[in-house]
Order: structure tokens, then C-alpha cells, then sequence
């Protein structure tokens, strides 16, 4: 019965039918999915296939990602109501978007998408200096940092990635907190998270979820 | 011989290397001349002249003859040149980040002698402006070095168009140029670093140039010569905008319009009755085929127009110079998209559907063998979305409905080929009746050239510029939802 659930819930995702999502979610409610399998057997194995589809080149444009994410966001935070015990946080993660940078759609994806994976996260916003990464981090224990940047310039510049890690080094957490990058010229130049000194970086937005669910094991571990 | 003076005069904003065009084409070169009694050259205002390459009409050499248009007559005023009248030739300049264009006049007699477009070969030093703005920021070498490839350019374009009337530099009187912010402040060399900052993105941005006069005169300008760079509005909004707001006359009366220049960066203009909303909407290069497998400029090869042919449900296209074509330009793709909806291979959300023909492992086969992807279909999205985005935001600014709008004005090179029928189809471009929707070219060389011949035009470029607010799209509240909304293929909501 999941399996005819995942499908139909994939497949609204895919022809962007959000109200169609939403009623596949509560039809299978009714049919008394609980609460915890509607978002670790549907939302987020649905989730993990469209990272598949997007690594395969297959069916993934900017409109599926945000629908993806936006719903995500909406079902975990409706299920998470009802589970039968809160929770278990599975990580930490301060986001916003580079010095100089105003774009924060990749950012929305990016925290949808970690919101479905019970990571907790702060959303700095926009045109954040690099002190402020750190410091937010600290304050919230967080264990990746995520920095989105949609400007070659604002990618490289010298207040963006690069200063987070001087401070990182300079506070002596490297090997507390990761340091993740995204955003457009990420995908020109693959090499370019590694020239700003980022840890990794993420191909699009709701394949980043995946990467900090990893960078957040490598820190615990 | 009058079809080829025709052929000259409608190609002006064109690149000229290209004459021979067998296919008709809509130009609408509109000529606005203010009355001003205090200036050396004067003349009455003239109205909107329409031409079409499929019929046979003639337009005299000079401003000052009649020009017929079907059934029409347009009679145009008179000129009157001034005693001081020095170097009687004039070059207008549109400093564009792709092509400069110059157009050579005849100031004396109004009459348009040559025109250039040339690639813009700051392109060696960063495709995008954002690449070349940083590079300026970066090294003061780079700076100038951007800054004598613009001139140089120019330089070569006036002497081309000189050298082929006989003409020398110091017969040149005046030169106007107009530009994108980005283009003028790296001719000035100087604060390019500005617009890297997202504080100055509202602001005025100073694009003098301390001397512009010594490096006029090392060209062997007269130095009496007039040089007027127009500055900008604010921010990365441009004095090619202003110009293009100039040549349009889209602030004259009350009739609610709406302007949209398209390239990497769309500047879209909206004049309610009292107020011109502006801004700047960033979609990427996408419908200057950048970035697009099959994509490519407006250039020779380009497939401009697709058509479905319906008994053989195949595609029927045609191509800028008659040849065989090597790739698809925007206006084609804006075409190509709308076939595949009708076609079935495509959903309005932009998923290629399994089921239809012409659809091969995550691929559509189009015109000329060549195909478009998934990844291409997302950039268009994109680029659409943040177009249709900018113009939706700009009316809820002016607290307008579309149904408010009278008046569309496409400009660049969208504004040679579009399909209006297409493009509003897709929700590239407003709803409104097919007729009001209108092609006019490259507008910003067309209100330099205006701003040309008309000494005063200062008054008018201020009165532009105070009836002017810059919108922000980056820091607009609610831009990202009407930006999502607008992906889908489909026509814009009427309100």
C-alpha cells in the first residue's frame, strides 16, 4: 500500500500539483499511515528520488524542487503535531546568504528540505557578514553552515566563504562546524567551493539536504 | 535606388553586415522631435512612422520631404539649422554589454548616412557584466584595460562609418551615447565597484568621466566637438533605458504602458499616467540562446521563427540569412516552446511529457535536428519568470490590473522577431489585445538618436527622470512567490 502511496505522491510533486500532493497525504492518513511513516516513508524517500532524478538528469526543474520543498516542509510540520513523541533533532544548521548576495530562493528549497530531515535550522537571511555565520552558529550549537551565494562575486568575495573559514580557524572550530556552499556559479565551476574553502557544496538545493545530513554525521562521529 | 535606401534606413538598428533579408519584417522606428525655440536646430514634432519591407514604399533621404505610408501621409516639420552649426555630422552611441552600435547622421540635412554594430570586446574580459565589474574592482589594470577596449571600439566604429562617407573625425560636431550603467561606468572608469554593493542598487551612480574630452581628442575630434554622455537613471538601470523611454514616447499622455527591453539582464519600464516604475529583471542569458543546447544570438543561423506544420506535424522555420541553421535564438525558442505545448510534448510546468512523439530519453527534437532538454527548459523557465515577475511586481506597484495596460513595447532584439501570439502564450508578456502589443527594435539607439538632434534635450531627460521610481526586485517583498508562480508555460493571470 506505501508503495502505491509514494508513487502517487511523486507523481503530483512532479506535474507540480500541490493540492493533489496534500490529498494523497491525507488520503493515506485516513487509511491510517501514521503520522511518523507519512514523512520517513513518503515525504522523505520522495525526496531522496528526486535527488536521484536530478543526479540522472531526468525530469527536476526549479518549479519541482520548490514544490518539493515547500510540501516537504508543510506535511513534516502537520505530522510532527501528531507524532506520537517529539522528535529526535537530527542536526543543527545555520543558512543564509552571502555578503553583498540578496537571493534567498536556493536558501527556502535548501530549508524545506532540512526542515522534512528534523534538522534544526536558523535562517540568517540575506547579506550576512561573515562574523555573523560563526557567531550564530555558536549560539546554536550548529554543526554546518550553510552559505548560498548566486554571484560569482559574492561567491569569492573576500566577506564571504573565505572569512567564515578564517574564523572558523582563527576560533579553533574546524572540526566542530562544516561549512556547505550553494547557488548558481557552483554548478559552472565545480571546483569553485574548494577555491573559497568550502567543505562541499551542493548541485541544487534539495540535493544539499542530503549532502548536510552526511556533513552532520561527520561532525558527531 | 529606393528599395536599398529603404533597406538601410529600416536595417539602421540592425547589424548591417546583414542587407539581404528576404522575409518580411515589422520595424516601427518612431521619430520624436520636440519643439524648442531657444536651441540652433529646431524642429516640429512628426508622427510615428511604421515600415514594412514587404511593401513598396520609399522613404526620401531627408527628414524634410514628405513621407507617404499607404494610405497615409506623414508630413514632417521643417528644420532649421543654426548659424553655429560646426562639424555638421553627428554619431549617436548605444554602449550596449554585447554589441555597440553608432549610427552616423547628416545633422544639416536630418538624414541618417551609416550605421555599425560591433561585438562589445569587453567580452574577452568577462562574458556578464557582473564578471567585469569585479575584474574592474579587482585591478586598476583591468579598470583601464576595460575601459580603452569600450573606447576603442567606439573609435573603430566612427572611423568605419567615416571612412565610408569620406568623411574625416573633425567633421563630427556631437556625439551622444547612452548606456547600461555597468558599460558606462567602466567607460568612465569609474565607480564600478558601486554596483557590486547592494546599497547602491536604488542610488544614483556618477558615470562621468573626468576627461572625456582628452580621450575624444586623441581620436582627432574637434574641439569644439560636443560630447554628451547621458548618465543613468539609478542603480544598474541605464540611460539606454531613458532613451529607449524617449524613443517610445511612452510617458506622452495618460494611456498606461508598458516597455520590456529583453536580454541577460530585462529592463522593464512601466508608465501608469503619472508615474515610470523601473527596474531591472535578472533571468540569465537564457533567451540570448546562452547556456541552451540548441541556443544561440540573433545572429546568421539563428532559427528566429518555428511554425507547427499541421499535415506533416513537423516544424517549419525560418532563419536570420536564409541559411542553414546552426541553432535557435529567442524569439525561436519562445516559438519552440509554444509548439511543443500544442504539440503535447511539453506540460505547462515545464515537464516533457513520456508519451508524445518526439520525445527520446529526456529529450525534444526540433527544427533541424537540433534538440532541447530538460536542464534547457528549466533555464527558460527561469528567464521567462523572472520577466513576466518584474512586469506582474511593477503593476501591483502602480496599484494596476493588466486589463489597466494599453500599451506594450518590446524592445532589442525580441523587438525585431517576437511572436506576440507566442509570447503571450507562454506568459512571457502580458494579456493584452494582439494590436497594442508593439515591436519597436532597438529603442535605445533610436531615443539617442533623438536625443541627437535635439540640443535640449536635458529638460526632457529630467522631466524622464523625476517622474521616475527604481524598483528593487532583489529586495521586493513578495517578488520570489510571483517569481515561482510565474514558471509555468502559461499566460499571465489577468489579475
Amino acid at each position: 500500500m506505501l508503495e502505491d502511496i509514494i508513487a502517487a505522491y511523486n507523481e503530483a510533486i512532479f506535474d507540480t500539483d500541490r493540492d493533489r500532493a496534500l490529498k494523497v497525504v491525507h488520503d493515506a492518513e485516513l487509511r491510517g499511515v501514521s503520522p511518523e511513516d507519512i514523512v520517513f516513508r513518503v515525504v522523505l524517500p520522495a525526496m531522496d528520488l528526486m535527488v536521484k532524478s536530478i543526479s540522472e538528469n531526468l525530469d527536476a526543474n526549479l518549479a519541482q524542487h520548490f514544490m518539493t520543498a515547500q510540501i516537504a516542509d508543510t506535511v513534516t510540520a502537520e505530522m510532527i503535531a501528531k507524532f506520537k513523541k517529539a522528535p529526535e533533532v537530527r542536526g543543527r544548521v545555520v543558512i543564509g546568504t552571502a555578503s553583498g548576495d540578496l537571493h534567498s530562493l536556493g536558501k527556502r528549497i535548501v530549508i524545506g528540505c532540512l526542515k522534512a530531515r528534523m534538522i534544526d535550522v536558523r535562517d540568517l537571511g540575506v547579506n550576512v557578514p561573515p562574523e555573523r555565520f560563526v557567531d550564530e552558529a555558536v549560539k546554536h550549537h550548529a554543526e554546518v553552515i550553510g552559505i548560498s551565494a548566486m554571484m560569482v562575486h559574492t561567491a569569492r568575495g573576500e566577506n564571504g566563504c573565505l572569512r567564515v573559514r578564517e574564523l572558523l580557524k582563527e576560533r579553533g572550530l574546524e572540526n566542530k562546524i562544516r561549512i556547505i556552499a550553494g547557488g548558481a556559479p557552483f554548478r559552472f565551476d565545480r571546483e569553485l567551493y574548494k577555491a573559497i574553502r568550502a567543505d562541499a557544496w551542493a548541485e541544487d538545493a534539495v540535493t544539499a539536504g542530503k549532502v548536510i545530513v552526511e556533513l552532520i554525521q561527520e561532525v558527531r562521529s | 535606388m529606393p528599395l536599398k535606401r529603404m533597406s538601410d534606413a529600416v536595417f539602421l538598428h540592425d547589424d548591417v553586415a546583414f542587407p539581404s533579408f528576404d522575409i518580411p519584417h515589422v520595424f516601427t522606428y518612431h521619430l520624436f522631435m520636440p519643439l524648442h525655440s531657444s536651441s540652433s536646430c529646431v524642429f516640429s514634432t512628426i508622427r510615428e512612422l511604421r515600415v514594412r519591407t514587404d511593401l513598396g514604399i520609399t522613404i526620401p533621404e531627408s527628414l524634410n520631404k514628405i513621407l507617404t505610408r499607404e494610405k497615409d501621409t506623414i508630413a514632417v516639420g521643417r528644420k532649421e539649422t543654426g548659424p553655429d552649426s560646426i562639424g555638421c555630422y553627428g554619431a549617436a552611441v548605444d554602449l550596449g554589454s554585447s554589441h555597440i552600435r553608432v549610427s552616423l547622421w547628416d545633422m544639416a540635412a536630418g538624414k541618417l548616412l551609416a550605421a555599425r554594430s560591433k561585438v562589445n570586446p569587453q567580452i574577452a574580459l568577462g562574458a556578464d557584466v557582473l564578471t567585469r565589474l569585479s575584474a574592474a574592482s579587482r585591478s586598476p589594470a583591468q579598470a583601464h584595460e576595460l575601459s580603452v577596449l569600450s573606447r576603442h571600439a567606439i573609435d573603430e566604429a566612427l572611423h568605419e562609418l567615416l571612412l565610408g562617407e569620406a568623411l574625416k573625425l573633425r567633421d563630427v560636431g556631437r556625439i551622444v551615447l547612452v548606456g547600461n550603467t555597468a558599460m558606462l561606468a567602466l567607460l568612465a572608469e569609474k565607480n564600478f565597484e558601486l554596483l557590486l554593493k547592494p546599497v547602491n542598487w536604488m542610488r544614483e551612480i556618477d558615470c562621468c568621466p573626468e576627461d572625456a574630452r582628452r580621450w575624444f581628442s586623441e581620436w582627432g575630434l574637434n574641439e569644439k566637438a560636443d560630447i554628451t554622455i547621458i548618465p543613468p537613471l539609478a542603480g544598474f538601470v541605464g540611460s539606454d533605458l531613458l532613451a529607449g523611454i524617449l524613443a517610445t514616447r511612452l510617458i506622452e499622455g495618460p494611456d498606461a504602458a508598458l516597455l520590456i527591453d529583453f536580454g541577460v539582464n530585462s529592463e522593464i519600464a512601466l508608465w501608469d499616467g503619472t508615474t515610470l516604475w523601473a527596474t531591472s529583471a535578472a533571468g540569465g542569458p537564457a533567451f540570448e540562446g546562452s547556456g541552451i543546447s540548441c541556443g544561440m544570438p540573433a545572429d546568421p543561423g539563428a532559427i528566429f521563427r518555428v511554425t507547427l506544420d499541421q499535415p506533416h506535424a513537423g516544424f517549419r522555420f525560418e532563419v536570420i540569412g536564409g541559411i542553414e541553421p546552426t541553432g535557435i535564438c529567442g524569439t525561436g525558442l519562445v516559438d519552440l516552446i509554444s509548439c511543443f505545448l500544442t504539440m503535447g510534448a511539453l506540460a505547462s510546468n515545464g515537464r516533457l511529457k513520456p508519451e508524445s512523439a518526439g520525445r527520446e530519453a529526456g529529450m525534444l527534437q526540433g527544427p533541424g535536428n537540433l534538440t532541447l532538454g530538460a536542464g534547457d527548459i528549466d533555464s527558460l523557465q527561469r528567464a521567462k519568470a523572472a520577466v513576466a515577475a518584474g512586469a506582474l511586481y511593477l503593476l501591483a506597484k502602480a496599484g494596476m490590473s493588466m486589463q489597466d495596460l494599453r500599451k506594450i513595447r518590446i524592445c532589442g532584439a525580441f523587438g525585431k522577431y517576437l511572436d506576440v501570439r507566442n509570447a503571450q502564450r507562454i506568459g512571457l508578456i502580458p494579456l493584452i489585445p494582439e494590436q497594442d502589443v508593439e515591436l519597436c527594435g532597438n529603442t535605445a539607439l533610436a531615443g539617442c538618436e533623438l536625443m541627437l538632434f535635439n540640443h535640449d534635450c536635458e529638460e526632457t531627460i529630467s522631466l524622464i527622470r523625476n517622474k521616475t521610481r527604481i524598483v528593487n526586485l532583489s529586495q521586493a517583498r513578495g517578488f520570489e512567490e510571483l517569481f515561482i508562480e510565474s514558471l509555468p508555460f502559461r499566460p499571465m493571470p489577468m489579475e
